[in-house]
C-alpha cells in the first residue's frame, strides 16, 4: 500500500503540496504511489529558481530507467528554492518521497482560489485505490 | 487483446514483481528495483526467468546440415556439449535473428533464439527443412519447459551447493546435462554464470532454492541495463532484418568456407556502417530513437540506450559510419536536450 500523509494536498497527476505556515511558501513533491510506479529515479530536471509557474504547468521532469514523466506545478507561483540534494542523489525521491525527496518550493500567488482544485488525502487515496 | 502468455515459472513470483508485456508474455520488469538487481548481478548473484526465449529442438540425420545452411557461424566443428553464437540470415544477408546453437548429440541440437521472432524463426526453419528435404525434425519447446539465467561473481558457488556440479569446471560456452537439466556456462550480462534449461518443475525448484540462498530475483529491466553495459545487441531492437552481420562487426564469427543462406549477399563486401556505442559525459538515460550528431550533421540514431548504473553516465548503441573513429566527439539529441558524448567500442565497462 502506498502511503498518503494526512497533512498534504494532492493533484490527480500524483504531486503533493505541503502548505507551510500562513501559505507564504508551499513545498512540492511526488507521491509514494508515483515513485513506486516509476521505479528507480535516476535523472531529475528541476525548474529554475525565480521562474514563474502557472497552475498545472510542466515544472520538472523525472526520469527512471523505464520512463520519463512530466511533473506539474500544483499551484501558480514563483519558484523560490529547488532541492539541492537531488542532482547527486535522485534516489531520495524513491526513499523519502514526502521528506528528503521534495522537489521545489514556491511562493503561491493564487492559493486561495486554487486550493479547492487540489485533492484532500482521502480523495487521493480513493483515486489511487481505483488505479492499482 | 488476447491473453498474455505465462512462463512455467510465472506462478513462483506472480504478485511479487512489477510486470510488463514483453512480446506477448507477462514478464517481470523488476522485483525490487532495476538498479538493485543490476548491482546484485555485478557484485554478487542474480537469477532471471528467461523461459520466454524461443527454443527449437532439431533432431535427425541432416540436423547438422540444416543448421550449417541456416546459420552464418560454423556448426560442424561443434562437439556434444559445445555451444555457438550465430546469426540466421535471409537471402539479402539481413539478420532474421541471433541465437545460440547447443550440440546435444551428434544428430541432435537445440537452437535458442529470441521471443520476438518466434513465428518468423519457426516458419523460416520449417521452410528450409522442406525446401532442402533435410531429414531433420523440428520441435518447439512448449510452456511446460523453462529456462533461467544465474549470473554474477557468486553464481557458480551458489549453484554448486544446489546442483552438486561446478560450472567453473566447464569452459565458457560449454554445457553439461545433469539430472535432465541443461546447464551451460553462458549468459547475457558480462558476468560469469550459467543458464539452465529443463522441465518447468525441475527449473522451478532450482529457481526457488537460489532465492532461498539469497540470490536476487531480477527482471527484464536489469537484463537490459546489464547487456547494454557490455554492448551486447538485442534482437528486434538493435538487430533486425535491415542489419547484416558485417555491420555488427561479426566477421570473425562467420564461416565463409561453407554455403549458408545470405552468404552471396555479404561475401567480399565491406560494411559502410558499424554497430557502436555512445557514452555521454554526464548522467542521462539515453533512449532508442534519439538522433546523434557530429559537427551539426546527423551521423546515426540510437537503437537502444539507458543510464549505466555502474558508470552513472548515459550509454547507447546504434549504427555509425564505419570510418568514424572511436573517441570521436558526438552530440546526442535527447528530446531536444543536446548532450555531449563520444563514440566508443563497447563494452562500456571492463570485466576481468
Amino acid at each position: 500500500m502506498s502511503s498518503v500523509p494526512q497533512d498534504l494536498l494532492y493533484t490527480k497527476e500524483h504531486e503533493w503540496v505541503r502548505v507551510l505556515g500562513e501559505g507564504g511558501i508551499c513545498v512540492v513533491g511526488i507521491t509514494d504511489y508515483a515513485q513506486s510506479k516509476l521505479g528507480d529515479v535516476v535523472v531529475i530536471d528541476l525548474p529554475k529558481v525565480g521562474s514563474k509557474l502557472a497552475f498545472m504547468q510542466t515544472a520538472a521532469t523525472i526520469e527512471s530507467y523505464k520512463a520519463v514523466s512530466d511533473i506539474y506545478s500544483p499551484l501558480t507561483g514563483e519558484v523560490k528554492e529547488v532541492n539541492p540534494e537531488l542532482s547527486s542523489n535522485p534516489g531520495l525521491v524513491n526513499a523519502e518521497p514526502y521528506a528528503k525527496g521534495w522537489l521545489f518550493k514556491l511562493a503561491p500567488s493564487e492559493l486561495g482560489s486554487e486550493r479547492a482544485k487540489l485533492l484532500g488525502p482521502d480523495s487521493y487515496a480513493n483515486l489511487i485505490a481505483g488505479l492499482s | 487483446m488476447s491473453r498474455l502468455r505465462e512462463t512455467a515459472l510465472h506462478h513462483l513470483y506472480a504478485g511479487k514483481a512489477r510486470m510488463i508485456e514483453f512480446n506477448g508474455w507477462d514478464m517481470p520488469v523488476w522485483f525490487s528495483s532495476i538498479e538493485k538487481e543490476h548491482l546484485a548481478v555485478r557484485n554478487a548473484a542474480g537469477v532471471f526467468d528467461i523461459s520466454h526465449m524461443n527454443r527449437t529442438d532439431i533432431e535427425g540425420a541432416d540436423a547438422e546440415k540444416l543448421l550449417e545452411y541456416a546459420c552464418d557461424a560454423g556448426i560442424s566443428g561443434l562437439g556434444a556439449g559445445d555451444m555457438r553464437y550465430t546469426h540466421m540470415l535471409n537471402e539479402n544477408g539481413g539478420i532474421i535473428d541471433d541465437g545460440i546453437v547447443f550440440r546435444l548429440e551428434d544428430e541432435h541440437f537445440l537452437f535458442v533464439t529470441n521471443a520476438c521472432t518466434e513465428t518468423r524463426v519457426n516458419d523460416w526453419l520449417a521452410r528450409l527443412v522442406s525446401a532442402g528435404n533435410y531429414r531433420a525434425k523440428l520441435r518447439h519447446e512448449g510452456p511446460d519447459r523453462a529456462m533461467i539465467a544465474v549470473q554474477g561473481p557468486l553464481a557458480a558457488q551458489t549453484l554448486r551447493a544446489i546442483l552438486g556440479a561446478d560450472i567453473r569446471e566447464l569452459g565458457r560456452f560449454k554445457f553439461v546435462i545433469r539430472d535432465s537439466l541443461i546447464v551451460s556456462r553462458s549468459g547475457y550480462t558480462g558476468e560469469d554464470g550459467a543458464e539452465l534449461i529443463g522441465s518447468g518443475p525441475a527449473v522451478g525448484e532450482v529457481f526457488e532454492r537460489l532465492l532461498e540462498s539469497g540470490v536476487q530475483p531480477c527482471g527484464l529491466g536489469a537484463r537490459d541495463t546489464l547487456r547494454l553495459e557490455m554492448g551486447y545487441p538485442l534482437g528486434c531492437v538493435d538487430v533486425t532484418e535491415e542489419v547484416t552481420p558485417l555491420e555488427m562487426g561479426a566477421e570473425k564469427l562467420i564461416d565463409f568456407s561453407k554455403d549458408f543462406v545470405g552468404k552471396s549477399a555479404i561475401v567480399g563486401k565491406a560494411a559502410t556502417r558499424r554497430f557502436r556505442g555512445v557514452l555521454t559525459d554526464q548522467p542521462a538515460v539515453l533512449r532508442g530513437g534519439s538522433e546523434v550528431l557530429s559537427g551539426g550533421r546527423k551521423v546515426g540514431v540510437l537503437t537502444s540506450g539507458t543510464l549505466s548504473p555502474v558508470l552513472r553516465r548515459g550509454i547507447g548503441m546504434g549504427f555509425f559510419p564505419a570510418n568514424m573513429q572511436p573517441g570521436s566527439e558526438l552530440t546526442v539529441n535527447l528530446r531536444g536536450r543536446l548532450l555531449s558524448a563520444s563514440l566508443t567500442k563497447p563494452p562500456f565497462i571492463r570485466k576481468q
